[in-house]
Parts: C-alpha cells; structure tokens; sequence
C-alpha cells in the first residue's frame, strides 16, 4: 500500500477549525476558504513553520516539525512550491531563482549539469505555451519585471527541476484571466505527468472555482475542502 | 502599577527582546559558517562583500584622507611642531577612535540601513516563507553571508580608513603646512605596538558584527507591513548608533585597562 504523501490530524489554528485530511500519491486536494488568514496559517501551520498544537502532520510519512529546523528542512525538500505572488526571491534575477534549491539547500548538489537543466526549462515553459525565445528573455530579469502569470510559470518551473513529493499551489490560479488560468493548470497538469506519484496541494480563496478543480486531470481523484471560517467563529 | 513604571517595563521588555534576536542572528551567523559552502550562499556574500566593502571604498577613503589632512594642520597649530605629542594624538585620536567609528557609521548609513530595508521587504513579500518552503534554512541564506561579509568588510574598511589619514592625509597636509615627514613617520611606527593591531581588528570585527546583526535582527523581526520597511531602515541606524558608541566605549575601558 502507498503511503500517504500529506496526512493532517486536529491541525488547527487560530483562525481555522482543526482540520484532518490525508492525500495520496497521485491525488489531490484543494482547501478553499474565503478568509486570507485562514489559509496563511493553515499553510504555515501543516508545514510546521507555526505550531500545530496536539495535532499531527506527516509529510512523506514522517512526523513534522518535532524534532530540529535542520529535520525540518530536508522534510521540506520534498515540497514544490509556488504562491500567487510567484513565490520568487525579489532581489534573484529568474535563472537565479530557478535554481536556488539546487545550489542553496543544505544536501550536496547532485543531479543535471547545467546544460540539462536549461534543456528542462524550456521544455517546461513551452507546457505553459511560452515559447524558447520569451523563456530565455526572462532569465536575466528580476521578478518585478514579470507578469503575475510569468512569475508563477517561473515557480512551477523551479518545482520541476528541484523535484517534489508534494506540488503546494497557494492561491496561484486567482486573478488571471481565463486564457493564462488554462495555461497555468496545463502546466501544472504536465507536472503532474512528469512526477509521477506526487501529489497537489492547493489553496484557493474563490469556493465556487475551486469546485471546478481548475480543469486538472494529471491528478484524480481530486478532494475539496472548504474552510468555514465564520460559523466556526460563531460557534 | 503607575503610567511611568509601565512605559518603563515596557521599553526594558522591548530592550530585552531586541537583544534576544540580535543574539539568535549573531549566534546563528556565527555557528553555521558552513553555510557558505552552498553556491546560492556564497553568491549573497560576494554580492555583500561587494555592496559594503568594495562600493564603499571611495567614501571610506575620502573620509579619511579629510580626517588626516585636517587633524594635522590643526594638531600643528595647537601642538607646535613636536612630532612626539602630533604622533600621541594621531594614535589615540585618529587610528583609535575615529578610524574604526567612522568608517563603522559610514557602514552602518550604508549597508546597515539597506540591508534592514532589504530584509523587511523580503518579509512583507512571503520570501522567508518560500525559502522555507523550499528547504532552505532562512537563517543560513540571508543571515550568515550578510553578518559575515560585513565583519570582514568593516576592518578591512577601517585599514583603508587608517591608511589614508595616517599615512596619505600628513603627506598632503604637508603641501600646504610645514611638516618634517620622515621623523614623523618613523615616530608613528615606532608607536604602534601589537596590541593596537590586535584589539583594532577586534574591535572593528565586532563593529562589524553588530552592524550587520542589528540590521538583520530589525529587519527580519519586523511585522510583515509595508509601512514597516522604511521603518526598519531607520530603527536599525539608530539601534545600530547607539551600539556602536557601547562597543567603542568597552574598548576604550579596556584600553585605560591596559595603559
């Protein structure tokens, strides 16, 4: 039997219900809540960066946040992640940035040479419908002289080249128009098929989208959860 | 419990946590130098060695050519022309105090102030959560290359410092006042002794050190708001200015202590 990549027991926080979810290799689940808060701190919460009280969290199947930050970070290695604002480093320039993992974690560098990894970028920005010529433009800018949408393609394409168990989509697909939300989830889609037995995390602010799953299919089944902040509030 | 003793409690609270966090970022930059194996890492300390030692390098020198050519016209005026007391004050003075201060505040409006701005708005934006995130120890990528690239930025800065207004400031200073160079010059090696050497590259280093922690500390311990970025910049020049007087008071006991 697989084991579950994400697992959660009475995480709660103070702006969230305890909360309880498990997701499979090849699965998916996306959180919905209309609080902004509530999904920060749910993030920060399950990824043990702020305390889960008397719940539980296991990542790849082993318990998080108990022991060391260096234990901590290499759990977290498992993770591929990429949030609305793009999840880059402002002062990075992309090509930079696409490589970070590679050459800022704390486990030796291994893996492609640098000439593979170029070959994996452009492959991964075309899934994205963006094109070699633009993919190589963007590499000596900063992130503030991308689009929303470029900056995002640019997280999901670090994801690719650092590997995941575990694909975290936090509020990516919000404020797009149609045309690049499609691209968006056929990129994250193409991820889905390259890495096989991972699974999808995603957050999202909007219930109703959510409800669609955005059009993905790499992952299935894909779960919905809404986080009803406000009656739990009231209660 | 009267208003006064609870701004009191209060401002010693926020004292006491401040220096916690200066402790955590000095302490962690300082226990986790391997860091700097990483590519990613040693790429951010080359950026800092470049931004606080190598682009200051012209103001550091100005200073201390300026610094040099005034206290020598001004020192012959008010000393006459004995090189001994000239060299004295030179020593104390110069090399001493206002070497390692100046060029420390120089550092501090500088890089102190950007590095805190830099920070806080890596906050505001999620960044230190994304680098988590992506398994990378904060602490390590942002805080041990900026801490030490600055602890090895401002000695070797106040070399330069010192150079230029022992050496290059009398030389100029003598094109316009009469000043014997070579008596003066030999006078002032003479005086140096190994002990300056070594409690000036001391103290220099932790100059160094408190510039960039305080920087860091205030930066990355400000509440993720915008408003907070130039803030942070401000708070930390002048929680910087007041620990750097501290650390050039303790030297100058130390200093008494072994004259």
């Amino acid at each position: 039997m697989n084991e579950a990549v994400l697992e959660t027991k009475g995480v709660g926080g103070r702006s969230f219900p305890p909360l309880g979810f498990t997701i499979s290799p090849g699965e998916g689940l996306i959180v919905s809540s209309a609080s902004s808060e509530a999904l920060d701190e749910l993030l920060e919460t399950v990824f043990g960066l702020a305390d889960f009280g008397n719940g539980e969290v296991r990542l790849g199947g082993r318990s998080l946040g108990r022991g060391s930050e260096r234990m901590l970070l290499t759990d977290l290695e498992k993770i591929g992640y990429a949030s609305e604002r793009g999840g880059l480093i402002g002062n990075l320039k992309v090509w930079e940035n696409l490589i970070l993992p590679r050459e800022g974690r704390g486990t030796p560098v291994s893996g492609p040479s640098i000439e593979q990894i170029e070959e994996r970028v452009i492959e991964a920005f075309a899934a994205a419908s963006i094109g070699e010529a633009r993919a190589v433009g963007l590499m000596p800018r900063v992130p503030d002289q991308l689009s929303p949408f470029e900056r995002t393609v640019c997280a999901l394409v670090r994801c690719h080249l650092a590997g995941f168990g575990l694909l975290v989509c936090d509020r990516i697909f919000e404020r797009l128009d149609e045309g690049r939300r499609r691209r968006l989830a056929a990129l994250v889609d193409w991820l889905g098929e390259r890495h096989q037995g991972s699974a999808l995390f995603v957050l999202h602010h909007s219930i109703r989208e959510a409800e669609d799953r955005f059009g993905l299919e790499a992952w299935n089944p894909i779960h919905n959860i809404t986080l009803e902040v406000e009656s739990w509030r009231a209660s | 419990m009267s208003a006064g003793s609870l701004t009191g409690t209060r401002v010693i609270r926020s004292i006491g946590g401040f220096a916690a966090q200066l402790a955590e970022v000095v302490g962690h930059a300082g226990t986790h130098l391997g860091a700097l194996r990483r590519p990613a890492v040693r790429l951010v300390f080359h950026k800092q060695v470049l931004f606080t030692g190598i682009q200051a390098l012209l103001p550091v020198t100005v200073a201390g050519l300026v610094v040099g050519i005034a206290l020598m016209t001004q020192m012959r005026t008010l000393l006459g022309s004995g090189v001994d007391l000239n060299v004295k004050m030179l020593q104390v003075v110069v090399l001493r105090e206002f070497a390692p201060l100046l060029t420390a505040f120089i550092v501090l409006g500088r890089s102190g102030s950007a590095m805190a701005a830099e920070l806080a708005g890596m906050k505001v934006r999620g960044e230190f959560r994304t680098l988590y995130l992506m398994g990378i120890s904060p602490g390590d990528y942002l805080m041990v290359p900026r801490v030490i690239g600055c602890a090895l930025a401002v000695p070797a800065l106040t070399l330069v410092f010192q150079f230029a207004a022992a050496i290059v400031g009398p030389l100029v200073a003598s094109l316009f006042a009469p000043i014997e160079l070579t008596p003066f010059y030999l006078e002032l090696f003479t005086e140096i002794r190994l002990i300056d050497v070594v409690l000036s590259l001391t103290k220099t280093t932790l100059l160094g050190f408190v510039i960039a922690g305080v920087a860091c500390a205030t930066g990355s311990y400000v509440p993720p708001e915008r408003t907070w970025i130039p803030q942070a910049a401000e708070l930390s020049v002048l929680r910087g200015f007041v620990l750097l007087l501290g650390v050039d008071l303790f030297f100058a006991f130390i200093h008494i202590l072994l004259s």
